[in-house]
């Protein structure tokens, strides 16, 4: 039975290309800079190949500099499709018209992402109370992990200005260099998705050496992939099937390998539902969240 | 009648001598006591290194911002980097009658403490003071904590290191602190390394010479600080990129991870300000670093840099 799938399966990605719409022979993917912007296109870039091998589409990628970019210059851009992060997500669903096609499942079988608050084993941080006065790293307005769940869980802590209670607070840009802010020094807290953290130290273990978690987030959806609902449904079908069957090749499981993911999985609206409702139970409206940096 | 008169009178001039006395007293005593006001606070530099002097700057905008530079009389002492220029001149403070004493380093720190027990002594600039003796009852101070591991790990992002040579000066407790820092970060990264221990102004020349080496740690020192910049004729020195914690070098080295100096000043500003209104001070210290890269100087060791490296720094010098 199982060849009998994979035959209809090589059949309808080899037959499709020809349903699809000559302007949808070329789309354009975002990206968000969750770790700097290099390593980020370093990565997909053979996704994009393999997309263009597999489906007849020439698949480019784009990366924006900062998260809540890819809000603004998605239209501006003409992008087709991104890989929005659980914010990013949540406003490209709302703001952009884009829907859910697939999300990864990382190696050791997750399929979702939370985020850590981090200090250095050193620096005498080990409750909230202690942060008090101290310098902190965020990521990116834009981000569950990186900014939106610290905020959440301060407030849950009585700590309702982080102006006040913080000595200062930047935003890195990226969850790399939220890790190197804190092990160098240049903050004493720092935030950051648990898959980046672990990629570091995995690279490197004295990082995992010199920092501790302190605090861990609920799980949150992970890089998902979104296309515009104005795309045809037979561009969005080949996407969506191509991807979750490339862990059934072994070129594809190669490209999953480069890119440190198992698999890809069907992805939806319902993915989000943690954020929706972080976002509810702060008050926050989608519409009037600001997520540009100031 | 004659007897009381004189009495009488005797103590009518007494009361108008006392009065006159008083006045007088109050009089001449007011110039005089206005001076006194000014508490006299000697300065040390360990050395008169970049670093030293940024903290200086700051630590006297904050005394000037919150209103006691009119109320210290500074005696500043510039001595050179070694244990008997470092002693004399804290004598020579002390003979001023200097009631509170600043050091910057951990050199003109630790031999305050064996010239005075009584008066004292604050110390700014020193590297992980918490792990060197510096606790006695008259000291206080800032000391800073930068992760040394950190610059290693950059380094190593740069190039494959054969050999570090470590740079320290044994006759500063915190240069030596930093230098078994960096021994033991080596050591997790298993990089080989070579201790090149100074402890006179020739020696930082001779010892670079001497040694193989294709990194250098210069840690933070007075000693090295002050005589490092004059041995780029060394081939050596021209050919290997070197990293510090100390600020001032940015020129000279690739990397530098520094303790933020603005911040310093004005905790040590903090420490004086509470000597001087009779309160104990707390020792402090300063954990907020800032990373500058040279890819300059880089470029013209013939590194790469990796350009994913920059985008976390403070400061990049092109």
């Amino acid at each position: 039975m199982r060849w009998l799938f994979g035959v209809v399966l090589s059949l309808f990605i080899f037959l499709s290309p020809s349903l699809i719409k000559s302007e949808e022979r070329q789309l354009l993917i975002g990206l968000i800079p969750e770790q700097n912007i290099f390593r980020q296109m370093e990565r997909y870039m053979p996704l994009s190949e393999y997309l263009e091998k597999r489906t007849g589409i020439k698949v480019r990628l784009t990366i924006l500099s900062r998260f809540g970019d890819i809000i603004d210059r998605f239209t501006q851009r003409g992008m087709d499709g991104a890989f929005f992060g659980d914010l990013t997500g949540v406003l490209a669903m709302e703001k952009l018209s884009v829907e859910p096609i697939v999300r990864p499942v990382t190696p050791d079988g997750s399929s979702t992402v939370h985020g850590y608050i981090i200090v250095r084993k050193d620096s005498n941080i080990n409750t909230v109370e202690d942060m008090k006065g101290k310098v902190i790293a965020f990521v990116d307005r834009a981000t569950v992990t990186g900014y939106l769940y610290p905020i959440f869980y301060f407030r849950s802590q009585g700590i309702e200005n982080i102006d006040e209670f913080f000595r200062e607070y930047y935003f890195t840009g990226s969850h790399d260099a939220s890790v190197y802010a804190v092990l160098d020094g240049r903050a004493d807290v720092g935030c950051v998705k648990n898959t980046i953290f672990e990629n570091l130290v995995k690279k490197d273990p004295s990082i995992g050496e010199e920092l501790k978690i302190l605090i861990r987030s609920p799980e949150m959806p992970d890089s998902t992939l979104c296309l515009k609902t104005s795309l045809s449904e037979d561009t969005k079908r080949l996407i969506r099937e191509t991807l979750l069957s490339m862990s059934d090749d072994s070129e594809g499981q190669k490209v999953l390998e480069k890119m440190k993911i198992k698999r890809f999985i069907r992805a939806s609206k319902k993915d989000f539902s943690p954020v929706y409702n972080m976002l509810k139970a702060m008050g926050l409206s989608v519409d009037t969240y600001q997520y540009k940096l100031q | 009648m004659r007897g009381q008169s004189t009495a009488s009178l005797s103590g009518t001039a007494k009361r108008f001598f006392l009065i006159i006395s008083i006045i007088l007293f109050l009089v001449c005593q007011g110039g005089p006591l206005h001076a006194s006001e000014k508490t006299v606070v000697g300065v040390i530099f360990s050395a008169d290194i970049p670093y030293y002097r940024a903290i200086h700057q700051a630590f006297s905008r904050v005394i000037k911002e919150r209103g006691y530079a009119g109320k210290i009389q500074l005696i500043i002492q510039r001595p050179n980097p070694d244990t008997l220029a470092w002693s004399n001149a804290i004598r020579k403070v002390l003979a001023y009658d200097a009631s509170i004493i600043i050091t910057y380093g951990s050199g003109a720190a630790f031999q305050a403490t064996y010239e005075t027990t009584s008066v004292p002594i604050v110390y700014a600039g020193v590297y992980a003071p918490d792990k060197i003796d510096l606790k006695k009852k008259n000291v206080y101070g800032v000391g800073f904590r930068v992760p040394v591991s950190s610059l290693l790990r950059y380094l190593r992002q740069m190039k494959e290191i054969k050999r570090l040579g470590i740079v320290f000066s044994e006759i500063e407790p915190d240069s030596v602190q930093q230098m078994k820092d960096v021994v033991n970060s080596c050591r997790r990264f298993s990089l080989p390394y070579v201790q090149l221990s100074v402890k006179r102004c020739r020696e930082v020349k001779e010892r670079l010479k001497l040694y193989n080496y294709d990194s250098l740690f210069l840690t933070n020192s007075a000693l090295v600080g002050k005589y490092y910049p004059d041995c780029k004729g060394i081939s050596d020195t021209n050919t290997v990129p070197a990293v510090t914690t100390m600020k001032g070098y940015e020129d000279l080295v690739i990397v530098t991870l520094t303790p933020d100096t603005e911040i310093e000043g004005a905790l040590l500003a903090d420490i004086l300000i509470d000597l001087l209104r009779g309160k104990k001070p707390e020792n402090k210290i300063v954990t907020n670093n800032k990373l500058v890269f040279n890819m300059k100087k880089a470029k013209k060791l013939g590194i790469s840099f990796p350009i994913e490296l920059i985008t976390g720094a403070d400061r990049v010098i092109k």
